[in-house]
Parts: C-alpha cells; structure tokens; sequence
C-alpha cells in the first residue's frame, strides 16, 4: 500500500467520466420550458409584425391628414407668432449672441454704416431673434425635432413640411421687406414654432418658454446626415399564386351551379407557379425608415385540373359543338370561343358528384352522357400586372446583413388575361375572355427583407414577400387572389 | 462525431428530435458533473434542467471549435456557480488549516467507488466543493476562479487546501472501513 499524497487526483479520475442516468422527468420539464421559451419568441416575433403595421398604417395615415389639414397649421403657427409678439422686448446689447443669423445681422449693420430707419428695422428683426432664442432654446423639442428629422418619431417630411408652410405664413403676417432678406432666420423660427405644439395661447406658455435651457440653432441647421439617401434596384422571383374565394358569383353559370344543389367548391383549382420581377427605387428617411416605388411586371393565375362537364336542364348556354361555351372559374366565367368537342372526347362518366365547370345545353345535340363527368383537359389562366408598389420598410437588424420588415400597397393594372388548353399533348393558347375582370385592383404588401453589401455600393438583397388582394378579381364575385415570392435582386446606393 | 455535428446543427436549427438525442447522449455525464456541484440530488435535478435549457438556447453560439463537450460541460458548472450565486452560498471562509498531504493511499480509487467519492464532495460546504472542483476536476487556476467566483486569490487558495483536509479525512476513514471489511471477509 504505497502512500499517495495527491487528493486532487483521486477525485479527478474518480469523478472525472463519473455519469448517472437523469430522472426521465427533467427531459419533460426542459422540453416544457423550450416549447414556453418558443412560444414567446413567436409572440414576440408577431408582436413585432403587428407593430410594424401599425406604424405603417399611422405613418401613412399621419402623411394623409398632415396634406389634407394645412391651414390648420397655418392657423397653429399663427397663434404661436403672436405669443411670439405679445412678449416683452429685451434690450439687444445685453444679449449674448447665440444665433449665427443673429450674428450675421449685426455684422451687416456695422459694415454697411446703416441710416437710422435701418437701424430701426435690425434691431426688430434681432428682438424677433432673440425671441427665437428663447423659444428655440427647448433642449427638448431640439431633440425631437432631431429624433423627427431621423424618421423616429415623426416622419421628417412632417418637419419639412410645417417649416416650408410656416416661412411662408410668416412673411405675409410680418409684411416687411426684411423678413423676405432674412427668410432663413425665421424658417428656423418657425420650425422650432411648429415643433412646441401650442396647447394654450396664454402667459402660462411664455412663461413655460421662458423656463426652458438655450438652444443652439445648430443643432436645427444641421439635419442628421444619412448615408446612401436614394437607391435604385431590381429584383425578381418565381410567384406562387392562388386565391380566396368568399362566396360563389352571382351570375347566371353560378345560378345553375346553384339550382344544381352541388356545391361549387373548385376543387380542381390549384395554385400557379409565374414569376414576377421590375425595377424599384428606394429612399432613406432615416437610418431605419426606408420607402420604396417601383415597376413591377408580374404574372398571376390558376390551374384548373380535369373539366367537368355536366348536361343539365339549368343552362343557358349554346353548347352546340361549334360555338362558344362557358368555364366556370372561380375568377370568374371564362367564356371560351371555340368549339367544346375537344373537351367531351375527353370526357368520361365518373361517380363522384361534383359541381361542373361547363353546363351543357340540355337542347343541344347529344355530346355527353347525362350526369356528371370529368375529363383529362384543364385550363391554365394566367393574368398579367404591371404592379407600382408603395413601400415602407423598417430596419430591425442594422449589422452585415440588414433584416427589415414592409408593408405597404400596391396598385396593379391588368396588361391581359391569356388562357390556355391543356392536354396530354400539351397546352395551346384559346380564343378566350373571363367576364367580370378587373382591370385595376390593389394589394396589401408584407414582407421580411434581408440585405448584404457585398461590394461598397451593391448589396444582395431577398424579400420574401407576402401579396393579398384587397379587392375582388371579378365584379361580380368575391375572389381574392395572393401571391408569395422571395425577391431576388440587386440595389445599388447612391 | 460527423453523428454528432449533425445532431447540433440540427439542435442550432431548435429541431426537437435532435435535441432529445442531445440531451440523451449527454444527460448521464452532465448529471455526474451537476452532482459534484450540488448539496443533493434535487438541486442537482434543477442544475441539469437549467443546464440544458441554457445548452439549447444558446447551442446557435456554438461554432465548432473545440469539443462540445467541454462546451456543454461549462455549461452546467456556469448554471451551478449562478445558482450558488444567487442563493448567496459563496461567502468567503477564513481559519483555514494546512492539510496534511500524506494521509491517502494510492489504490484509494479501487477501493472506492465513484459514488463514495461522490458522497464525499457533495458532504462539502458549498464553498469548498465549488473551489476544489474547479480546481481539481475542471482545471481552473486560481485566478480564474477568484474572477468566477469573485473572491480573491488567497481565498480561491485557503478554500483549496480546506477541502483537501476534509477530503482527505473522509477518504481515509472510507479506506479504513473498507479495509476493516476487508480483512473481516478473510477471517
């Protein structure tokens, strides 16, 4: 028995591999908390969406009410001019000068060796001035405006905006000839005006402006800078493309669909497979904010698998074997100038009891076996857009690669609507026209984008991007066509 | 091991089947490990849980260098040195004594079982065991242990050659009965 003296061995190699068989019951209670844990990070991945949305929604909203309410403005700044006014004048020598235009007036008045009616007419525009100091030396508003002008808190082309209408109010409000010379000195007077938001025209407010920390006007002539402003790119993806049908069409092939008591659920529909692709042009708000146009070409529709065809005592369609005949589509009635028989020597009685695609003319000569019968042929329709986009984007994640969410509309115009046969053989292109289509109609845009640099001024960028149709393809139905498609592209910044 | 990497990048894709592998595969030894670290079985139960809900939370951070089960194994000494952190068990200990470093036998470990070892460690205070762990089994030096436990070196030392003596002690007189036991057989 030799002795040993390292303790710390015996227990390292004991212990070292040392391993025991966990109650089976801890694997429960961590897949327990892992599925807790997913779930709020789901949550909070929606919340996040739905926030997003919301900013979208009252981001466009505010830009709408802001154009469309501008002599409220006008009337706000209005008031505020005259607390300006209505304030006690300060003696101009005493004044520590902050404002360069304050500055630059004096220096103005010293080089030129003014007349007395001149002098008069500085020392005003300097009380005005020093007024502005007063107002302007709101630390806070500073900093929102700052935060404004970087698309924060308000979209900067609200500041941009109020300080345009309110140079303007101003210069018909003071009608002097030095206002005009010194616009620039009071568009900064007055953006700082818009930016107080005047609750109440009384004391109480100059005495509230009074009490606030000077200002340095730099801060307001310098907006924050941001990098790369404008930007222009293309993208493109293939689309996958279906539709939400609300209810049935309420025309005269649905009205036999319904005297049928079938139900006409459009089984055979299935989703298209096109592309989409165009140019977008891009323009930084702020360092996150980001808003987007563009022209997109994009291709839309459905596949319509196995017509079936049913003889009915319901039509009213000529169903002759030489003129037209009607498709019922869930975008609609798609009538068809060509001959039917290629559809019914395709056609094979089957058991099933579905709704048909063509109602037959009971009249007519004796195409098909009565009932219900399915055949090999279907339709391919596919509609073609020119898309102008709208969007807004946000930036969530500002590292190598970007991550933004979008929202926004669009507005889409119908190019044409080509339909085709498709056989075993192959497809063919038909004489054909869908009754009730929209020529004009608008989406709803969300997505996720994710963007890289991969040189200086060329990033890479994907989209996978979600479009809804917030109105009906047909007038006379309720059909909702979406789309998915990961956008492809290039965007090259300014 | 290629079994292995695809196991975790299917675990940093939160796939639950590779993760219940995961934890099958390494369960067994990181209860070993939480074990050492804690007063019973219970705590040791919460030390594994937390443990592995930390390992596959943050398993996306894994890169691949080094072996992952040193990885995971950090892991869980972390989780354990949080809980004592928390429940404030880490309080500096001073009267420390010198041991006595020749009082254990070398076939100590074929006479005693991982187990009884095991018993022993967990009979420490909470001080003593965390500082002779990480020493001892884990390989820390003593800086890196008064910055973990935010003590200070001399500490991280006394605290060292404390639970050397206790060990010792224990060791010894669990030799001692197995030795009486032993000889009782041969009789």
């Amino acid at each position: 028995m030799t002795v040993h003296n390292n303790i710390d061995k015996i227990f390292k190699d004991g212990l070292g591999d040392y391993s025991e068989k966990a109650p089976a019951f801890i694997w429960d209670n961590i897949e327990q908390e892992l599925s807790r844990k997913r779930s709020i990070k789901n949550r909070t991945i929606f919340y996040s969406v739905a926030a997003s949305i919301a900013l979208i929604l009252s981001f466009g909203a505010g830009y709408l009410f802001t154009n469309s309410e501008p002599n409220a403005q006008i009337a706000q700044l209005d008031n505020t001019t005259r607390v300006q006014e209505s304030m006690p004048e300060k003696n101009n020598n005493n004044t520590t000068p902050l404002s360069a235009t304050e500055t630059t007036t004096k220096k103005a008045t010293e080089s030129k060796n003014a007349s007395a009616t001149e002098t008069n007419e500085e020392t005003k525009i300097p009380k005005d001035n020093e007024k502005t100091q007063i107002i302007a030396s709101k630390k806070e508003e500073s900093k929102v405006k700052k935060a404004s002008s970087s698309g924060t808190l308000l979209p900067p082309m609200f500041a941009l905006q109020s300080n345009f209408d309110a140079s303007n109010v101003n210069a018909n409000s003071y009608g002097e000839k030095k206002v005009n010379e010194n616009n620039e000195s009071l568009k900064k007077i007055n953006t700082i005006a818009s930016l107080l938001e005047v609750k109440k025209i009384d004391q109480g407010l100059i005495y509230e402006i009074r009490q606030a920390p000077l200002l340095d006007l730099e801060d307001i002539d310098t907006p924050s800078k941001v990098e790369n402003t404008w930007a222009v790119g293309i993208s493109g993806t293939p689309l996958l493309s279906y539709r939400n049908v609300q209810s049935t069409n309420n025309d005269a092939m649905y009205t036999a669909v319904n005297n049928s008591g079938l139900q006409q659920n459009y089984e055979n529909e299935k989703p298209l497979m096109a592309y989409s692709a165009g140019v977008n042009v891009n323009y930084s708000l702020s360092s996150r904010w980001n808003i987007q146009g563009g022209l997109y070409y994009s291709e839309t529709g459905q596949v319509i698998e196995n017509i079936n065809l049913t003889q009915s005592p319901w039509s009213v369609y000529n169903t002759d074997g030489t003129g037209e005949y009607t498709v019922n589509t869930s975008a609609g009635n798609l009538i068809v100038n060509e001959s039917i028989e290629v559809l019914v020597e395709h056609a094979e009685q089957t058991d099933f009891n579905r709704a048909p695609n063509v109602v037959l003319d009971k009249g007519g000569p004796e195409l098909i076996e009565s009932g219900e019968n399915s055949t090999n042929s279907g339709f391919i329709q596919k509609f073609e857009y020119y898309e102008v986009p709208l969007i807004v984007s946000y930036k969530l994640i500002d590292r190598k690669v970007n991550i933004n969410l979008s929202g926004g509309l669009s507005a889409n115009f119908l190019a044409r609507n080509n339909n085709y046969l498709q056989e075993d053989s192959g497809k063919s292109k038909i004489d054909s026209e869908i009754d009730g289509l929209k020529t004009t109609s608008y989406s709803s845009i969300i997505g996720i984008g994710f963007e890289y640099p991969f040189v200086s001024n060329i990033s890479f960028s994907l989209n996978p991007t979600f479009r809804y149709s917030l109105n009906s393809i047909n007038s006379k139905g309720s059909t909702y066509p979406y789309s998915f498609g990961v956008y492809t592209g290039l965007t090259y910044s300014f | 091991m290629k079994d292995n990497e695809q196991i975790i990048k299917a675990c940093q894709k939160n796939r639950p089947d590779a993760q219940k592998k995961l934890y099958e595969q390494f369960s067994g030894k990181m209860f070993g490990v939480c074990l050492q670290y804690a007063k019973d079985y219970t705590e040791a139960e919460d030390i594994l849980q937390d443990g592995f809900v930390k390992v596959f939370t943050k398993i996306s951070q894994y890169n691949f260098k080094g072996s992952f089960e040193g990885w995971v194994r950090r892991i869980m000494v972390n989780c354990a040195l949080e809980r004592f952190r928390k429940q404030n068990l880490l309080y500096p200990v001073s009267n420390i004594h010198d041991y006595d470093s020749k009082m254990v036998v070398e076939d100590v470990l074929s006479e005693v079982s991982s187990k009884e070892l095991l018993n022993v460690i967990q009979e420490l205070s909470p001080q003593y065991k965390t500082v002779f762990n990480l020493y001892a089994i884990e390989g820390y030096s003593h800086q890196e242990i008064s910055e973990m436990l935010k003590i200070s070196v001399g500490t991280s030392k006394s605290n060292l050659s404390r639970a050397r003596v206790i060990l010792q002690d224990k060791v010894k007189k669990l030799y001692s009965e197995k030795q009486q036991d032993v000889k009782l057989l041969v009789k």
